[in-house]
């Protein structure tokens, strides 16, 4: 949802979904979790993963050293 | 308009994928896969019509949602008057914005979609729906004039009617609502035709005309 700002900033949600990343789900089950609708999870760890802040693991995403470092 | 083609989408075609600004960062429109998606435009932010429409979507997002159906609207305004706009909505009318809307700058998704009229508007998108199912497939389109607010609760039908056909294989009838009668598709055989005239199972006016309840 527009979760990372230009100076690097991480929204609420974004850290929510970070936190909750630390264990891999795809985003159908992080939007299950987190009861948020999957386009806007979908769009927000894409997002995420282009800063760093995530990574792929097949149909997973899981927070990298970055990602934890914003929390 | 300044040598843009303008298409016109076809149903039952694949919507044209884009990427857009909105409201709520940049989004794809496959990111509303395995869903369903109203893809709305207006003429501009901060004008009446649009207000009360806005607010109208925004009551009936509950009930879509329920219908595995998103909202998301667009017009040639940027995501700073979007933002103004919608936190104007919550501020004077009571009424929170919960889709996000794309800023078209561009216009790439309005040439896309065939959203601009001239002979309405060169620099505005007019009032145009597009339902897309959750294979991404376009399934409905409405165009209203610049000067008419669209009737909220037609959209919600024309979405629950196309999702019962989905479900239960029927058409649906002229001013159908949910829990009438539904259409059963006419046989497309002689050998067909006279089977339906003997079956007992629907209510067959004539061997093409056949409504049932749906259980």
């Amino acid at each position: 949802m527009g979760c990372v700002s230009a100076d690097g900033t991480v929204s609420e949600s974004g850290k929510r979904m970070l936190r909750t990343l630390q264990s891999p789900a795809s985003p159908e089950k992080l939007a299950q979790d987190l009861n948020r609708p999957v386009y806007i999870v979908r769009s927000s760890l894409r997002e995420m993963e282009q800063a760093g802040l995530l990574s792929r693991r097949g149909e997973d995403y899981v927070t990298t050293e970055a990602g934890k470092a914003k929390l | 308009m300044e040598g843009k083609a303008f298409n016109l989408p076809r149903l039952g075609e694949p919507a044209p994928q884009f990427e857009a600004m909105t409201t709520h960062g940049t989004i794809k429109l496959e990111d509303f896969k395995g869903g369903w998606l109203i893809l709305f435009s207006h003429p501009a932010d901060f004008t009446p019509v649009c207000t009360t429409e806005f607010m109208a979507f925004a009551k009936a997002h509950p009930v879509l949602r329920k219908m595995n159906c998103e909202l998301m609207g667009l017009s040639i305004d940027s995501v700073y008057s979007h933002i103004a706009w919608v936190r104007n909505i919550e501020e004077k009318m009571g009424v929170k914005i919960t889709f996000p809307v794309i800023a078209d700058l561009n216009k790439e998704v309005a040439s896309l979609y065939g959203m601009v009229m001239p002979g309405e508007s060169r620099t505005e998108t007019s009032r145009c729906v597009f339902v897309i199912d959750d294979k991404q497939i376009l399934r409905a389109m409405i165009y209203y004039p610049l000067t008419t607010g669209r009737n909220i609760e037609e959209i919600l039908r024309i979405v629950e009617a196309m999702q019962t056909t989905d479900k239960h294989r029927v058409a649906t009838p002229a001013n159908w609502r949910p829990g009438e009668p539904v259409i059963v598709p006419p046989p497309q055989t002689q050998e067909m035709a006279e089977e339906r005239m003997k079956d007992r199972s629907v209510k067959v006016t004539d061997w093409y005309f056949s409504k049932k309840d749906l259980a």
